[in-house]
């Protein structure tokens, strides 16, 4: 173009040698922090499943099933456990306190 | 600069490849950002951050336009960004400053002048974006068609802007001349 400005008279700069070195360790330093980001993010996530599935599966496990026929067979066993398991809940430790009184 | 190989395999950017870029466009990129911030170690911390955010910014990257105009705009985006930042802080300096002049050495202080060459003055006299329009246009020699790429703006846009600031720029040298004499 005929009316272009001449610029060449204008200082020109170059980039410090160091300069390059210095994105590559920004890169590196970005890399480290995705790297444990992903880590901590994948442990954070494996303890929350096990977690869940824990709270699915655990109770199950200490839960008996009684079938009729077990029940049928000795029954007092049974009602004996589960006032024995009754009584670690509120309800059960307030009435047991309130009898405690009437014998008194 | 070939860019098929960039565009292939985008999310494997190597350091060789940053290398190689680096090389062909970091002079032309630090020079645009010297040239719109007036501030060599500014300029070099947006070429830094320019290229510390080409391996994850190139997944963008489609490949229509050049990968030099690519950088171009990042750098003029990220200096515009900072001017703005910039400015807002300067404002409040302003007031400050005045404010601390006012009260230490009054208000008929005159400013000490500065006289670098004229061009430069010209040059820096314009708004950054039409600054960084002709430096790439007359120092750069890039395209009317690569600048429309750069700047998004239809090329008649583009001559109008170019062919006012170097009306300005002339008229500056030619006023800056006159009184001289």
């Amino acid at each position: 173009m005929q009316d272009k400005i001449d610029f060449s008279s204008l200082e020109r700069i170059t980039p410090k040698k160091d300069s390059f070195a210095k994105v590559l360790y920004r890169l590196d330093c970005q890399q480290k922090r995705l790297i444990s980001f992903t880590r901590y993010t994948r442990i954070a996530l494996a303890a929350s499943f096990l977690f869940i599935v824990g709270g699915l599966t655990l109770p199950k496990l200490f839960t008996e099933n009684i079938s009729p026929a077990e029940y049928a067979e000795n029954p007092f066993e049974w009602e004996e456990e589960s006032f024995v398991l009754q009584l670690e809940t509120l309800d059960s430790s307030l009435s047991i306190s309130y009898l405690l009184t009437e014998d008194n | 600069m070939d860019q098929k190989w960039l565009l292939n395999k985008p999310k494997q950017m190597s350091r060789e490849t940053l290398a190689a870029l680096w090389h062909a466009e970091s002079q032309k990129l630090l020079n645009l950002a010297y040239r719109m911030l007036k501030n060599r170690d500014e300029a070099e911390d947006i070429l830094m951050d320019v290229f510390v955010s080409v391996p994850t910014a190139i997944q963008n990257f489609r490949g229509e336009a050049a990968i030099s105009s690519w950088l171009y705009r990042m750098t003029i985006n990220a200096c515009l960004m900072k001017i703005r930042k910039a400015k807002r802080h300067a404002e409040l300096e302003e007031i400050n400053f005045d404010y601390i002049q006012e009260q230490s050495i009054g208000t008929k202080e005159e400013k000490e002048e500065l006289k670098p060459g004229i061009l430069n003055d010209a040059l820096n006299a314009l708004p950054a974006d039409t600054r960084s329009m002709i430096w790439l246009k007359d120092a750069e020699d890039l395209s009317i068609e690569e600048l429309v790429d750069i700047f998004s703006m239809p090329s008649g846009t583009i001559k109008a802007r170019l062919s006012r600031a170097r009306a300005f720029i002339r008229n500056f040298i030619q006023r800056s001349g006159e009184y001289a004499r």
